[in-house]
């Protein structure tokens, strides 16, 4: 037995995982990193997913930049999830970094890779961290 | 970071074959040493329980990177990765009894309150923090004998911190905690969200607590809810930095029984006296 806390978020009270039949999910966070120089524009930057399990994305954050810079993302098979780049700004509030959500959530093969374009807008070298959160999608045997 | 809205205000006490109370398992790096980076730390947890990890509070209170594992010791995370001040597990995780939380902390560096002494040692608040509940299979939960209905009310108390985090006049030797305890008189009382204010030596109003005291809270069988005593900012709800809310789920105390509390002080010495103002938000249930 256990009573829901009306003043906590959902996941404090327990949320268990939303999964067809015949798989499990683990909530997992792929990493990425990258140092621009000044100015600099990456295109088609691959994030590559592991080979054991398809990556549900369902989130993207910043975790830390030296300055400002732009980004546009593509999933597994080419398709932009925007038509022009977006401020790093638009993930922030104030200076906390917010959970940008991904909805409905991106399946990633496994072995797949999440597309990025990234470019410098602080005119100065700029070391960037971002994490994609989601889960591994684990196909159960039999 | 918190991407979810809140939910209704309601609570359910269905019949289920387990009882789940809620826990904070906390790992104490003061002992580490700061710009170094661990692998293969764990906090380990205890038997007669399973544990469901829910919530990691306090990553930037002891290091700049975190990597955690399950059950399977499977890693989390890609590579070790700064944390938001909260990380909510989705979905939850299960820890069987006696397994532990494996981790990797990369470059430590321990919040702490220093002295202005010669050669004291600071007061250190390096805690992680792993929110969630010990299942246990085969119990039931405290339940309200009679029938009720619900009315919102708090509990306040004031607590005079009178000792600094380290004895004087070195400030070298850590203080213990004390303790204490406020009476559940009359009804039963559902204990929801909890508050912690603390008025410092001449400060002029009371902030929020924020690194100001330890807190070891316990349910009406006197059973400790976290393993160590936890870091103010982790459990109240009045604080910029997190979103705590604890207990998660609610706490029963019924008539006639104690919430108590340990206190352990992380003041240094121009901070007190000092007034820590505890608000026991929730519901009393009034017999009908």
């Amino acid at each position: 037995m256990s009573r829901i806390n009306p003043y906590a978020p959902p996941a404090y009270n327990g949320l268990a995982g939303d999964y067809p039949n015949g798989f499990y999910d683990v909530s997992f966070d792929n990493v990425y990193e990258v140092a621009l120089t000044a100015n600099q524009m990456l295109r088609d930057q691959q994030l590559a997913i592991d080979t054991d399990a398809d990556f549900c994305w369902r989130a993207f954050q910043v975790v830390s930049n030296t300055g400002a810079f732009s980004i546009r993302f593509s999933d597994s098979q080419g398709y932009y999830l925007s038509n022009g780049m977006l401020a790093s700004p638009t993930f922030f509030q104030g200076t906390f970094s917010v959970l940008w959500p991904m909805f409905p959530e991106i399946v990633i093969p496994a072995g797949g890779r999440i597309g990025i374009d990234i470019q410098d807008l602080s005119a100065a070298p700029n070391t960037v961290q971002l994490v994609f959160r989601g889960v591994k999608r684990y196909r159960l045997p039999g | 970071m918190n991407p979810m809205t809140q939910v209704a205000p309601w609570s359910h006490e269905g019949q289920t074959d387990y009882y789940d109370q809620p826990f904070a398992y906390l790992f104490d790096g003061d002992g580490l040493t700061d710009a170094l980076s661990y692998t293969n730390l764990a906090q380990p947890l205890v038997s007669g329980s399973d544990f469901i990890l829910r919530r990691i509070a306090g990553m930037p209170n002891i290091a700049t990177g975190l990597r955690f594992r399950d059950r399977n010791s499977m890693n989390r995370q890609s590579q070790a990765v700064g944390f938001p001040h909260d990380y909510v597990v989705m979905p939850e995780i299960v820890y069987p009894p006696d397994a532990q939380i494996g981790f990797d902390l990369e470059t430590v560096l321990r919040a702490n309150n220093a002295y202005a002494v010669l050669g004291s040692v600071p007061n250190f608040f390096a805690q992680l923090a792993f929110f969630g509940v010990r299942r246990f299979w085969g119990q039931q939960a405290p339940r309200t004998a009679y029938r009720y209905h619900s009315r919102p009310y708090t509990i306040t108390t004031d607590v005079p911190v009178t000792w600094a985090g380290r004895i004087a006049p070195l400030y070298q030797v850590l203080e213990g905690p004390r303790q204490f305890s406020v009476l559940v008189d009359t009804n039963d009382f559902e204990l929801q969200v909890i508050h912690a204010m603390i008025q410092l030596e001449g400060a002029a109003a009371p902030i929020p607590a924020n690194g100001h005291v330890k807190i070891t809270l316990y349910d009406q069988n006197q059973q400790a809810l976290s393993n160590t005593p936890v870091l103010d900012s982790y459990l109240s709800d009045c604080n910029a930095d997190y979103n705590s809310v604890f207990p998660t789920p609610t706490l029963l105390y019924k008539a006639n029984s104690l919430i108590r509390f340990d206190v352990t002080s992380l003041l240094i010495d121009t901070d007190i006296p000092a007034t820590l103002t505890l608000h026991f938000i929730g519901a009393w249930r009034f017999p009908c």
